[in-house]
């Protein structure tokens, strides 16, 4: 049976700031929804608090109903995979293997397995990394250090996947080739796929579902075509923009036009 | 290339990789054996290997005595030479393995004992033992027993430091710096008071030297150091993946606050116990974990390992160079480490294309 996510009334600050305000949502294996909103609007936040890295003030995570806050640490990384903004230069040398063998910690205790060996080349396969797996992090290009974050989240095997822009950075290609291979495991894995993301286009393109954010709060939830009307981003962002749907293409895309007073 | 061929390829290119990492570590080790029987040579008293391993053989199965050793040949050997070796070796693998965990943990290629203020805590500790004649202890082991006491006070300070601002990297750096003013102003202060003898005296401590090794001091620093080295090499999985970043640490089902606090509260300890006894030998700490880093890289698992070895090597020939060069006097040990280290660790910053760190 696929997994399934639900986030029910989660609330986190950060000192006075409130950062998120009873936030609902439910996602299913097999599904991806991505969180679209303003800088600081609470995408990252919502990530961290459903992979138990920040504690919800109120409110719970549960996965298959159970609530993720009274399971242990261990636990949590076997079934949440979590795909950070932050580059893959670390301050020591790492070589691209040994970042995604990172990915079976939640697995291994001391010694690496060849279960763990093969399935972190069959992940470095997929991403097509095999070739670079003794580079190190600082070696890399973009493109190649966004599928790396990528692939250590994927070797852990997890039921839910979340990621925090993955795509910014990233060349058109990229773009395309990274969320391509997200949406080939969502389907292939039933995951759970929650994305924080920028680009309005290519979350429609992308997602089964998209969760608009505003100042911490839920402020649309639905299919790509309800969420992303031109009076939603008006109001969310101060953006005018020119809504495109019905072209064929099965999802709405977006043109900005111009900046406005937002309300 | 197929899939299934790049599989294999990754898979054979990283147990190669490992092979290759594992082998240097053998390579050094043998290394450090190599030096060890040549320093056991070196001396007052040029010894040959079949007198050497005689009297190895006379300390450990004394039953099996043949006699054909004079009793000095025993006394250089077993009581002044061999404890020195090994205390210098197990000294060596201490002060790397701490910095290679002081530098993993604070993600941060210069920490080093300096960083957490306890050389300097420890300086102080000396000094007032020796000027003051003040101290928990007395006797033999007063300006150890004084040097490690505030080795301890400075550690707790920093404890009570992330009990109250979290573990991030920067608090703790932050504060070990300014610990380390703090008792580098109060051991200045207490030479300022002190007659030119006893400030003589701190200065040679200062220096640092392993002259003081015996059974005894070995017996004790060693099962502290060997069983710290297995906790923190028992950690390399999380410091593996804490230099990833502490929320992938999490995610990744690591308890970052106590890995931080457990390494660096270890390898704290390591150096206390080591530089109470030997004074301050700073050097070895900082290049050990970066010689290592040069030949196999970040993971824990083999930096640990490698460090030690390196740690073990470069003390063990820098105390040698320091006993033989201009016998019957001795170079204080911390002056030898640096003056042979630091134009080598400069040769390799210089000539190594790829830089271990960013």
């Amino acid at each position: 049976m696929a997994i399934s996510l639900e986030v029910r009334g989660v609330s986190f600050r950060y000192g006075s700031i409130t950062a998120l305000d009873g936030v609902e949502m439910r996602v299913n294996g097999g599904e991806v929804v991505s969180l679209v909103g303003p800088n600081g609007s609470g995408k990252s936040t919502l990530l961290k608090c459903i992979d138990n890295i920040l504690r919800p003030r109120s409110g719970v995570v549960l996965v298959d109903g159970k609530d993720i806050s009274k399971l242990g640490l261990k636990d949590i990384s076997r079934i949440i995979g979590y795909v950070p903004q932050t580059s893959v230069k670390t301050v020591f040398p790492f070589t691209v293997f040994d970042m995604v063998l990172m990915g079976r910690k939640p697995y291994i205790s001391w010694k690496v397995g060849k279960r763990d060996r093969e399935i972190v080349a069959e992940t470095l396969a997929f991403l097509g990394l095999s070739e670079l797996s003794l580079r190190y992090g600082s070696e890399l290009s973009g493109g190649e250090q966004q599928k790396v974050l990528l692939a250590r989240a994927l070797a852990q095997e997890p039921q839910v996947l979340l990621l925090d822009e993955p795509t910014s950075n990233l060349d058109i290609r990229h773009q395309l080739e990274v969320l391509e291979a997200i949406g080939q495991m969502t389907k292939e894995k039933s995951l759970a796929v929650v994305m924080a993301i920028h680009d309005l286009n290519l979350a429609a393109r992308f997602s089964d579902k998209m969760l608009m954010l505003k100042r911490g709060k839920v402020f649309s939830l639905g299919t790509p075509d309800e969420v992303l009307t031109r009076a939603n981003i008006r109001e969310v962002y101060g953006a005018d923009v020119r809504v495109f749907k019905d072209d064929g293409l099965g999802y709405p895309h977006i043109v900005p036009l111009s900046a406005v007073e937002q309300c | 290339m197929s899939v299934a061929n790049s599989v294999n390829s990754a898979e054979d290119v990283y147990r190669r990789s490992t092979r290759r990492k594992t082998l240097i570590i053998m390579a050094v080790v043998a290394a450090v054996a190599v030096l060890a029987v040549t320093s056991l040579r070196l001396g007052a008293l040029p010894l040959g290997v079949r007198e050497i391993a005689s009297a190895v053989i006379f300390k450990a199965l004394p039953f099996l005595d043949t006699g054909s050793l004079t009793l000095f040949e025993k006394v250089a050997v077993i009581d002044i030479r061999l404890p020195r070796i090994i205390m210098a070796i197990v000294c060596g693998i201490g002060f790397a393995v701490a910095g290679a965990a002081m530098q993993g943990i604070l993600r941060n290629p210069l920490a080093s004992p300096m960083t957490l203020g306890l050389t300097q805590a420890a300086g102080f500790g000396a000094a007032l033992a020796i000027i003051l004649h003040f101290g928990l202890i007395g006797g033999r082991y007063l300006i150890t027993a004084n040097s490690f006491f505030f080795c301890l006070v400075c550690l707790l300070f920093i404890y009570g430091v992330t009990r109250i601002r979290g573990v991030a990297p920067e608090t703790i750096i932050l504060s070990g710096i300014a610990l380390g003013f703090l008792f580098s102003a109060m051991l200045s202060f207490v030479q300022y008071l002190a007659s030119p003898e006893d400030v003589r005296a701190v200065v040679f401590w200062m220096m640092g030297g392993i002259y003081i090794a015996s059974w005894p001091i070995l017996a004790f620093i060693t099962p502290v150091i060997l069983i710290s080295t297995v906790v923190l090499l028992w950690y390399s999985w999380a410091l593996n993946t804490m230099s990833a970043g502490e929320e992938v640490a999490r995610s990744l089902g690591v308890n970052t606050r106590r890995v931080t606090i457990v390494t660096l509260m270890l390898s704290a300890l390591i150096t206390a116990v080591i530089i109470s006894f030997t004074g301050i030998i700073g050097f070895v700490c900082l290049v050990s974990p970066h010689l290592a880093r040069m030949v196999v890289g970040g993971d824990h698992r083999f930096l640990f390992p490698a460090s030690a070895a390196m740690g073990g090597l470069l003390l063990l020939g820098a105390d040698t160079i320091s006993r033989t060069l201009i016998f019957p006097a001795e170079i204080p040990v911390g002056i030898t480490t640096a003056l042979i280290g630091v134009p080598f660790f400069l040769y390799l910053i210089i000539r190594r294309g790829r830089l271990q760190w960013q």
